[in-house]
């Protein structure tokens, strides 16, 4: 631990107030009121430190590690730190990708007596990073345009709960590993507002921002030869707001059917569906010939896979994790294993219902991957990414062998071969890379 | 009246000058403005006529919940008025889309980007707006030329002071040349040295480039600094327009109609 004196050490011999550490969201409040918060956050000892600070940012920010969490510190004006930690607590109340609050300063002084900015403390994303990491450790092909997807359907989504951004950027979101694409968390929300229904206007400043901001980002990344030259950085701006436009219009046309085509509103749900949506309420009027139907969607809810899997198997996971948990779950029911499983237990496949079958799979496939995963290897990926990872592996390896492999071992050569040697991701700012 | 054809005519060639000059000629009128939220029985903003003329600096003053931001958002295009019309150079743009009435936020864009230099920072918004690169690189020097900064255009925002690198971040805004500058306290978390030179900075700028301006604020101070006229705004009316020598009787007899 650092030298420095305490805040509480700094009091006494100054005489200066200690800072009020307000609304904390975690048990490590002593913990907390340690910190040398009498400093700037810029004289901050680096022992303290878990981490380099992130690439762009308005504001100074530190990652210190303490109980068992890495918080995110981030040096703003008193009434923006309350302000922020708001926010994010609504938006997280509102089930939006987002990182956690856990408490703000405020009143803070220097051993001098000068005041000091507050500041917003937040809990780092486990296995989350920030899209230059992505692109300094992730050679994926068109890794840039999977994350400008991610960006939209994050935008959407804010968009739908009434939050305006006023901040768009792949500099102000974390990106979560999701199958073979990503999910995107808000990381800054310090320019936001919340409303009761955004207004055209406001969605099209969102979206004049994000284009600007995004080629911005670009741009910078290949100032920092992170990414091939080559590559237009005005066209990852246009993408979000493509990507953006298709999504929001799903989401939320008003379509005129025949009174003859209600199996058009099926399609739609399903249509909904695959894009990871469900629908919770649709209004349906009839004109006044009863010629025509109009139907709107009214409640559109994000994670169809996600609260699916929850519900059959008590596993959370992002979107498209899920959906390849219930891809195989799907293959696991059809295949002639799953017969002799439920004889072996006197059962009969043909009438077990999807929620036992969820059960034997859970049991024999998830669980004895999960279980497999050494201790020192559980940091390399999330559950439900490793799930992804080795399905996508056994998937090759039998390509490869020409045969089916047995899930025992095809655990083994997954986690030796191809587990072992990825970086570990689930605390990026531990690794001091960026 | 009718105007003289020769008045029209000078008119016409004095707007041709100052747009070969980079500048803007640029007028903002307010006609019946007003605005409701959803689901509210009573108007967040009453009826009211405001004509801004050319190059000035109007601030808009008032306290928390005034109406002064919601008029900034209108002119945006971020709120539909309820009642009214927003007129820019004659042009009705009260229906107009954010992109089509040439309308910017200073700070619009916060960050500086650490591996661009100070020449792309300033100007990599004008690519994302499709202007040839010719007219970006002379807006970008007569920018930094304007503002002291011509020898920085090669830096990285790493090499500079934390005025230089703020001062870099408004002149993204006035290298877009827009019709309309506006300000949302852009200075309230500021601690009161950055707020200083950063008031002292938007002022420059705003004359420097004549920009047409509105700025919203609730500190009076700040308000008789910067304006060319304040407008006063109390519980969403608009109850006067003066010049800053005469604010603080204006702010006196309001408080006397209220008490």
């Amino acid at each position: 631990m650092s030298e420095v004196p305490s805040p509480a050490e700094a009091a006494t011999s100054a005489e200066i107030p200690a800072p009020r550490i307000q609304a904390v969201r975690t048990a490590e409040h002593s913990a907390l009121a340690e910190l040398p918060w009498h400093l700037p956050l810029s004289d901050w000892p680096e022992d303290l430190l878990g981490g380099l600070p992130r690439g762009i940012s308005r504001h100074i920010v530190r990652y210190v590690e303490i109980g068992d969490e890495v918080l995110a510190i981030k040096e703003t004006e008193n009434r923006q730190a309350l302000r922020e930690f708001d926010i994010l607590g609504v938006l997280e109340n509102l089930d939006v990708p987002t990182v956690a609050a856990r408490a703000y300063v405020t009143d803070r002084r220097s051993a001098s007596g000068e005041a000091l900015p507050g500041a917003l403390i937040t809990a780092y994303l486990d296995f989350s990073l920030p899209y230059r990491a992505l692109f300094s450790r992730d050679l994926a092909q068109d890794t840039g345009g999977r994350l400008v997807d991610a960006l939209a359907v994050l935008l959407a989504r804010l968009h739908l709960v009434g939050f305006y951004w006023g901040d768009v950027s792949l500099s102000n979101t974390l990106f979560r590993r999701d199958a073979d694409a990503y999910a995107a968390y808000v990381v800054d929300a310090e320019t936001g507002e919340l409303h009761d229904q955004l207004s055209d206007g406001q969605r099209q400043m969102d979206l004049r921002i994000a284009r600007t901001n995004i080629a911005g980002d670009f741009l910078d990344l290949q100032a920092a030869g992170l990414i091939d030259p080559a590559i237009d950085p005005l066209a990852a701006g246009q993408r979000l707001c493509e990507s953006y436009e298709g999504l929001w219009t799903e989401l939320t046309r008003v379509e005129e059917f025949s009174v003859n085509e209600r199996w058009r509103i099926d399609e739609r749900i399903r249509r909904l569906n695959d894009l990871g949506f469900d629908l919770g309420e649709l209004t349906v009027t009839t004109d006044l010939d009863g010629v025509s139907l109009l139907v709107e969607p009214k409640v559109v809810e994000p994670n169809h896979h996600s609260r699916r899997l929850l519900r059959l198997t008590g596993i959370g996971a992002n979107e498209n994790q899920a959906r390849t948990m219930l891809n195989d779950l799907d293959s696991y029911r059809s295949a002639p294993e799953f017969a002799e499983s439920a004889e072996a237990t006197g059962e009969d496949s043909a009438e077990l219902g999807e929620a036992e079958a969820a059960r034997k799979w859970l049991e024999e496939v998830y669980k004895p991957l999960i279980q497999a995963i050494p201790e020192h290897l559980t940091h390399k990926l999330e559950p439900g990414q490793i799930f992804y990872e080795f399905v996508e592996h056994r998937r090759v390896m039998s390509r490869a062998r020409q045969r089916d492999i047995p899930t025992m071992e095809a655990i083994a050569y997954f986690i030796v071969d191809y587990l072992a040697n990825l970086p570990d991701e689930s605390r990026y700012v531990d690794s001091k890379q960026f | 009246m009718t105007e003289h054809p020769r008045q029209v005519a000078d008119d016409q060639l004095l707007m041709n000058y100052m747009n070969y000059l980079g500048g803007n000629m640029s007028t903002v009128s307010l006609n019946g403005l007003s605005h409701a939220y959803e689901n509210t029985a009573s108007d967040s903003v009453h009826p009211f006529n405001l004509f801004i003329d050319d190059g000035e600096f109007l601030v808009l003053y008032g306290p928390s919940g005034s109406g002064k931001s919601t008029i900034l958002r209108m002119l945006h295009g971020l709120e539909a008025p309820k009642s009214g019309t927003i007129l820019i150079d004659g042009v009705d743009v009260t229906h107009a889309a954010v992109n089509d009435r040439d309308v910017t936020l200073a700070l619009e864009s916060y960050a500086l980007y650490p591996h661009m230099s100070v020449r792309d920072n300033l100007g990599f918004a004008l690519r994302v707006d499709g202007l040839p690169a010719e007219e970006i690189a002379e807006r970008v020097e007569s920018v930094t030329s304007k503002i002291g900064l011509r020898d920085f255009l090669d830096s990285v925002p790493g090499d500079l002071s934390q005025l230089q690198r703020q001062t870099i971040a408004l002149a993204r805004a006035v290298v877009r040349r827009p019709k309309v500058l506006i300000m949302d306290e852009p200075v309230v978390n500021l601690v009161p040295e950055h707020k200083a030179e950063t008031l002292a900075l938007v002022k420059d700028l705003q004359q420097e480039f004549a920009l047409t301006t509105l700025y919203a604020t609730s500190d009076l101070e700040d308000a008789k600094v910067l304006g060319d006229r304040i407008a006063f705004l109390d519980h969403g009316r608009l109850v006067g327009v003066e010049k800053p020598e005469v604010a603080e009787a204006l702010v006196a007899s309001i408080a006397d109609g209220e008490s």
